[in-house]
């Protein structure tokens, strides 16, 4: 019987009863020492009527409150803790199962019957060619009928590249010389010259934006586009750069030069689009008309509208690498 | 076919979880890298040439310079070194 | 095109798929940055011989640009890690070797 009741006593359930009642401090064997309470030891010192610093008693009583609030705290915290690590445990769980149960509700894929496959897609599949004049489907769709969000998509890239402009560009007559210095030191024990990547670049950089310049003219009839032909000429100029340095790409890239090509080509761009929007979407069928498919003067606005967004994507390339490396195009 | 389709998307899985799960920040580009080439072939396998010129482009050239770039700009570079002998200790 | 040619076509894009799967473990692993970027272009090596080898196998004359912007693309992002690591390890190595001699004209 004796057992039972001190095991009752040491319960985990009668621990937190004594807590919430208040009978007996869970923490006083861990804060090492009694607790008093320090309006006793004023009555104390009010009865003898000593004199007694109380600035001293009161930095003391703190301290001694913020070392017991410290314990219950880092307690609370443990608690919190565990709790938190359980409730993250079963969010991922149920977020896993729910999107696995969405998964596994999904449509087979290719199935012809997928909600996907609807009478706007059969109108791109099947009058594309005749509307557009792309042969490449893809090209058509980004380029003509859904021309506002490529619109959109390298204005945003636009904008991201004046954004690490403003952030990183060093300008060299407000800053401090020293900061400017500190930056060329940045770079200064990095490998110069290199015969290898030289001669190597000196072969491969005019293939290589020959390259993204046919994939860019050819966006209309074979895969590819402004976008991906955009990448490819900015990782040419960036090779170029890597192997001549910075006063090389400085002769004929400049701040100027990323300004003007990527202004220009954005309100071409939205020129273009606003004009053939403004008259009812056709596409401007009286200037310039689809032409034959295949060739390369064909497709209406999409060869034009193509060029506009590699000008863009390569100009963004290149100056995010150079705004990274040097603070500057 | 069937085969070659399943060893390539486990392959983009666990690159997916180890670069997540990577502690050094530079292990984990070079382990993204690796995922967008083969997500190339992938996109391939699948019929979508534009998406693959896009991908080998961006994916694997310019996204990684960019990645390192970066590294090299908040000085996530400067620990490689000694987190790697930590790992090499611990691991002996 | 012959039936016993695709099919050997197929076992060996699968052979070089297991392959790029070994590499990747030298990626993942590697106690060192040279051991992963040296995995990297092995990578990057077997996947060109794979897209040309799907050029065949699907008969499409378009997956040949990619092979080729492919080889023309896939060193760049190598040369821009070695440089910008090459200039850190330099870096910390001279700030290292100032260190020491700091503190031997301190000793003396």
């Amino acid at each position: 019987m004796s057992k039972i009741r001190r095991d009752y006593e040491n319960s985990l359930w009668r621990k937190l009863v004594r807590f919430v009642y208040g009978e007996n401090d869970s923490f006083h064997e861990k804060a090492g020492y009694d607790i008093e309470h320090p309006e006793t030891e004023k009555r104390k010192e009010e009865t003898f009527f000593e004199e007694v610093d109380y600035t001293k008693k009161k930095k003391e009583s703190d301290k001694f409150f913020a070392k017991y609030s410290a314990i219950a705290e880092k307690r609370g915290e443990k608690v919190y803790n565990h709790f938190y690590k359980f409730l993250a445990a079963i969010t991922c769980f149920s977020i896993i199962m729910i999107l696995l149960v969405t998964v596994a509700k999904l449509p087979s894929f290719g199935n012809p019957d997928n909600p996907v496959n609807n009478e706007v897609s059969e109108r791109y599949i099947e009058q594309g060619l005749e509307e557009t004049g792309a042969v490449n489907i893809v090209a058509g769709m980004i380029l003509d009928y859904r021309a506002f969000d490529t619109l959109g998509e390298s204005h945003v890239l636009f904008i991201a590249c004046v954004c690490v402009m403003i952030l990183l560009r060093l300008d060299k007559e407000t800053n401090d010389p020293e900061k400017l210095k500190a930056l060329e030191n940045d770079r200064d024990f990095e490998p110069k010259n290199e015969a290898i990547l030289q001669h190597a670049a000196k072969i491969l950089v005019p293939v290589i934006i020959l390259f993204g310049i046919y994939i860019v003219l050819n966006g209309h009839i074979s895969p590819g586009g402004g976008f991906a032909g955009g990448a490819i000429i900015g990782s040419g100029l960036i090779l170029y750069l890597n192997a001549f340095g910075f006063k090389k790409t400085e002769m004929f890239f400049t701040t100027k030069t990323f300004s003007v090509v990527s202004v220009s080509s954005l309100l071409f761009y939205s020129l273009s689009k606003t004009y053939s929007f403004f008259t009812g979407a056709n596409d401007l069928h009286s200037i310039i008309g689809p032409g034959t498919p295949g060739a390369i003067l064909s497709a209406g606005l999409i060869l034009p509208l193509n060029i506009a967004v590699g000008a863009v994507v390569a100009c963004t390339m290149y100056g995010f690498y150079a705004l990274f490396r040097k603070g500057g195009i | 076919m069937e085969i070659l389709y399943a060893i390539l998307l486990v392959f983009l899985i666990v690159c997916a979880t180890f670069a997540c799960l990577h502690k050094n920040f530079l292990t984990s580009v070079i382990i993204f890298m690796s995922y967008s080439v083969v997500m190339a072939i992938v996109w391939m396998l699948l019929e979508s040439p534009d998406l693959a010129i896009t991908e080998a482009a961006v994916g694997a050239g310019v996204t990684s310079i960019l990645f390192f770039v970066t590294l090299k700009k908040i000085h996530a570079m400067d620990q490689e070194k000694n987190c790697d002998e930590e790992t090499d200790t611990s691991e002996i | 095109m012959d039936k016993w040619f695709l099919g050997l076509l197929t076992v060996l894009m699968i052979i070089l798929a297991v392959c790029i799967f070994i590499a990747l473990i030298r990626v993942i692993k590697g106690p060192d940055l040279t051991n992963r970027l040296v995995s990297v272009n092995m990578i990057g090596t077997m996947v060109n011989v794979m897209i040309i080898m799907l050029t065949i196998y699907l008969q499409e004359e378009w997956l040949v640009d990619v092979a080729m912007l492919y080889t023309a693309i896939s060193f760049l992002s190598v040369i821009v890690l070695s440089k910008v690591y090459i200039g850190v390890y330099k870096q910390k190595a001279s700030e290292a070797s100032a260190a020491e001699n700091k503190a031997e004209e301190e000793a003396k």
